[in-house]
């Protein structure tokens, strides 16, 4: 017969009155009864009647969740039943409640009347914390987890705010409650004010979602939803929003849906999904229903599904993808599906030289309005062997061999083109007292015939190929374009240096100098001046970049001619203090630095964060057009945070073309130290500050 | 002027050529990386004495925002941060990070922005490799034989 | 401090007289007191005192005890209350019995175990004192 527990006592003095089974405790009183603490300094027990009466302070304890402090009760002998009055609980050292009278009815409830509760230090007495909730009653589900409150009204700062008969919230520390989760507030140019109310349902274990109401003062209301799920051998999410009114458009039922995914198959092949769609019924401004409702600026939304693996020795990837454009300018029906695309890469060791040997066969479909504008089949061979020689030079050959077959308009096609390229590289160090420098010279002789065998595709709308950037990532590499369609023709020479400044715990230096010098101008990179690669002998291209532990980076690139007009700078800064960090970035690139990019673009952006004091945070975002001199966007925003409470107001601002300004103020308000969200301590509101 | 080859005869650097097995991660980005590390540290196999593990940390962030609203170019910012760990003792024997930078334009068509995306996180991947190979053929001579 | 509590409902009469037995007595006539040792025992009416030396001392007419006092492992009886402790000491006259040392009192479904013990037998209360430690039973 499983013994039930039984209440223990500890006095320093005891005095026990036989007649009246009285018993009177006096001095470090502690009665212990299961994981219950009672301690105080007196107690009286009756026997006959079972009752413990506590006329002093006390304090009750349950572990560390339940702790109450009282001027007195009556209990019965295992501290459950009973009534206290005037008593302080404080659940999970988070949330405190100053109740009138706490009535344990049975170890799951206790009742507790006239009631103020909140997560944020009280002072003292007059002191009024920073939110509270004053309610006729709560009662506390120990077992559940959450807390019951009748007639009960927020006060903010003392003001009451909001009233409810009825309100359920989550014990702290509990992270997955169903419930209200805090409404958002936001007021703009685009939509008006507006508000959000999300509700959180955990519905199992492995998946939870968000159902959230948007009402905007102009008359839209949106339903939005969220789901995420984790399945045995993955997880997905999904997303998305329905507007049942939708008062910036002609049409209502505007929306969205987005999905994305990862799951393990067998045998270490790996599926990813992501599914991106939205509707694009003509709104009154050009905006899409995502940029008014401020869910994403994105103008493009991909949609992919795609299987890898990869092994020590090689790599498989089978993808499918289209894409549905917002941009006026693209109309969707001659954006392709790209149905499937294939790689597949086997790494070899060649026996004759014990280099590596690569071979990648690969192909692409691509269809338009169903039907197949575009395939190629094809192969790559990379090949690569380094010898290190005994004064430390480094020797590399090096062979790539691409070849295509492509089907297009009912034409068919075939490419080839071999690279060779022979490397020396000789890298020398220097130790000094607090780093280690390394100065690397390279040069490279690459050949390769000055036109493909066969034809390569130059079909702007199918070939992979019609970008191609040259910067210093791919000064020293044998063919820079980025797809298949193309490889770089003729001969040519890669030279250049890099310099390694390493100081494990000072500063980093990092630069890389260097150019491409042609035997013949094959005018593969368009015939603009300033992709770099347009003149026989390529731009300078030039890396600088410095760091000093995780506080500060800065990295500049630029591109370069003999007369030394920059065509590419692109600059950034990073700052990361411990009350003040910011990052700026700075770009400038003349016409066509990149192909397919006419006219220049001039652009600065910058953003901080400022902690003014342990509450009050600055944070600012702003990116100005400097062709134009017009200011692209901005945010500002104010946080104000302390233990109970984070309340972030925020205020963006777009500016289009013809200047006039999108402005969105927003006021969302977190309670801390209920739920998931714990106290912030290091803001904690500190008492006579 | 106090500069001497890295690699050489007697040089700590030549000697760890193909001793450093490399983690292998089901990404394209883990293949390039480790393709282009055993271009530079040689191949070693499941039993090399070094064992080299890493973590990347790649965002991507607006560079460019044409006056019509569209994102015409991305920026490309890439953290690694590694360790070496000496396969015998199982040691950590060298912890390290190291940054690259790179950036595509979005002004072309979708299928061709992907591919440039890719070949960005390429080249961002290939580069951090180069660095790696660089500052382990300097740090080697410090590693416990 | 202690205020004071009643033990047993029948109240102790002190006048009845006090037998004691023991192995061995040694009688020191000088300071008229008697060292029984060796499983002592002392009784009073329903009262009985037992342990390993129990020395008497008394009162000046030589012709009733005026104190008892007890040492090792003693044992303590009056019906309702039982106790044990390392030491006790009986004053006869005020009725007063202090208990020392690993007190442990069983009374009516009660333990308490405490360092020291005051039984008042005439009007039957306990006093505990020194980390006092108990069960709460309900009657």
């Amino acid at each position: 017969q499983e013994r039930t527990p039984v209440a223990s006592l500890i006095a320093d003095t005891i005095r026990f009155d036989g007649a009246s089974t009285r018993l009177v405790a006096r001095g470090n009183v502690e009665v212990f009864y299961d994981r219950l603490v009672l301690q105080t300094e007196e107690i009286i027990y009756d026997q006959r009647a079972n009752r413990i009466l506590v006329p002093g302070e006390f304090t009750l304890r349950e572990g560390d969740d339940f702790v109450v402090h009282a001027a007195g009760a009556e209990l019965d002998s295992k501290l459950q039943a009973g009534l206290i009055s005037t008593a302080r609980v404080v659940i999970s050292q988070q949330l405190q409640i100053a109740a009138q009278e706490v009535h344990r009815a049975d170890p799951q409830f206790t009742t507790l009347n006239r009631v103020v509760a909140s997560t944020c230090h009280v002072c003292d007495k007059g002191d009024v914390p920073f939110w509270q909730i004053r309610a006729a009653r709560v009662i506390h589900d120990t077992d559940g987890q959450r807390l019951y409150f009748e007639k009960a009204r927020l006060d903010f700062l003392g003001v009451p705010i909001f009233y409810t008969p009825r309100l359920s919230i989550p014990e702290p520390g509990v992270a997955r409650a169903s419930g209200f989760l805090v409404p958002r507030f936001t007021s703009g140019t685009t939509i008006g004010a507006s508000v959000k109310i999300p509700y959180y349902w955990a519905i199992s274990p492995h998946s939870d979602a968000t159902i959230t109401p948007f009402v905007t003062s102009k008359g839209s209301a949106i339903i939005e939803g969220e789901y995420r799920r984790r399945v045995q051998n993955g997880a997905y999410e999904m997303r998305g929003a329905l507007a049942l009114r939708d008062r910036l458009s002609q049409e209502d039922y505007n929306g969205y849906f987005q999905s994305e995914g990862r799951f393990d198959l067998r045998n270490d092949y790996q599926l990813d999904f992501a599914i991106s769609l939205s509707s694009e019924f003509d709104t009154l401004n050009e905006d899409g229903f995502l940029d008014n409702y401020g869910y994403s600026n994105d103008d493009r939304l991909t949609n992919f599904i795609q299987i890898t693996k990869t092994t020590r020795t090689g790599f498989f990837y089978v993808g499918s993808s289209f894409t549905q454009s917002l941009r006026a300018v693209e109309i969707d029906t001659d954006i392709p599906v790209v149905l499937p695309e294939i790689h597949y890469t086997q790494s070899y060791v060649d026996p004759i030289f014990n280099g590596k040997a690569n071979l990648t066969l690969h192909s692409v479909s691509l269809l338009r309005n169903l039907e197949n504008s575009y395939t190629r089949i094809g192969a790559r061979g990379d090949w690569r062997k380094e010898w290190h020689t005994g004064q430390g030079l480094v020797l590399g050959a090096a062979g790539q061999l691409n070849a295509n077959l492509y089907y297009g308009d009912g034409s068919s096609d075939f490419s080839a083109l071999p690279i060779l390229r022979a490397e020396i590289r000789y890298p020398l160090k220097k130790a000094t007292k607090n780093a280690t420098h390394v100065i690397e010279p390279i040069a490279q002789l690459i050949w390769a015939p000055d036109d493909p065998w066969g034809s390569a595709n130059q079909d702007r709308s199918t070939s992979d190929s019609t970008t191609a950037e040259f910067e210093e990532t791919n000064l020293f590499s044998i063919n820079r374009f980025p797809g298949f369609d193309e490889s770089e023709a003729g001969v040519r020479a890669n030279i250049g240096m890099r310099y390694l400044r390493y100081a494990p715990s000072g500063w980093e230096m990092n630069v890389t100098l260097g150019r491409v010098i042609r035997a013949k101008n094959l005018n593969q990179f368009d015939t603009s001046t300033s992709t770099g690669l347009d003149a026989t002998n390529s731009d300078f291209v030039g890396a600088l970049s410095f760091s000093y532990s995780d506080q500060f980076q800065f990295l500049t690139r630029m591109l370069a001619d003999d007369d030394f007009n920059v065509s590419k700078n692109e600059t950034s800064i990073v700052f990361d203090g411990d009350r003040f960090d910011f990052a700026a970035s700075y770009v400038w690139l003349d016409q066509y630095t990149v192909l397919g990019q006419p006219n220049r673009q001039h652009e600065a952006s910058l953003s901080a964060a400022y902690m003014a004091s342990d509450n009050w945070q600055w944070t600012a975002d702003w990116r100005h057009n400097l062709g134009t001199g017009t200011p692209i966007e901005g945010d500002l925003g104010l946080v104000y945070q302390n233990e109970c409470a984070e309340v972030r107001f925020s205020l963006s601002l777009q500016y289009d073309a013809d200047g006039n300004i999108e402005r969105d103020y927003g006021l969302q308000i977190a309670f801390s130290g209920l739920g998931s969200r714990n106290k912030n301590t290091k803001s904690a509101h500190r008492c006579g500050v | 002027c106090g500069f001497e080859p890295v690699y050489g005869e007697k040089s700590s650097a030549s000697a760890l050529l193909g001793q450093v097995d490399i983690q292998v991660q089901n990404s394209r980005n883990s293949f390039e990386f480790r393709d282009r590390l055993i271009e530079r540290l040689g191949r070693g196999d499941a039993s090399a004495p070094y064992y080299l593990t890493y973590e990347f940390g790649i965002t991507s962030d607006d560079l460019v925002i044409s006056d019509s609203d569209n994102v015409t170019r991305y920026t490309l910012s890439g953290v690694t941060r590694y360790k070496i760990l000496e396969r015998a003792s199982n040691t950590v024997v060298f912890t390290d990070k190291v940054a690259s930078n790179t950036a595509y334009s979005a002004t072309s068509g979708t299928y061709q922005t992907s591919v440039a995306e890719r070949d960005a996180h390429v080249r961002l991947v290939w580069d951090m490799a180069e660095k790696i190979a660089t500052r382990i053929s300097i740090v080697a001579p410090d590693w416990p034989k | 401090q202690g205020a004071s509590l009643s033990l047993s409902s029948t109240p102790h009469d002190a006048s009845q007289p006090v037998e004691v037995t023991a192995d061995s007595l040694t009688v020191d006539q000088a300071s008229r007191t008697a060292v029984f040792s060796g499983s002592a025992r002392v009784g009073q009416g329903a009262m009985r005192l037992g342990a390993d030396q129990i020395q008497v001392t008394y009162s000046d007419t030589a012709s009733e005890i005026s104190k008892v006092s007890a040492t090792g492992s003693v044992v303590f009886t009056n019906g309702a209350e039982n106790a044990e402790a390392d030491r006790a000491n009986y004053d006869v006259a005020k009725g007063l019995l202090i208990m020392q040392g690993n007190v442990l009192l069983l009374q009516g479904g009660n333990a308490f175990s405490a360092d020291t013990l005051e039984l008042d037998v005439l009007n039957n209360s306990a006093n505990l004192t020194g980390n006092v430690k108990t069960v709460l039973v309900p009657k």
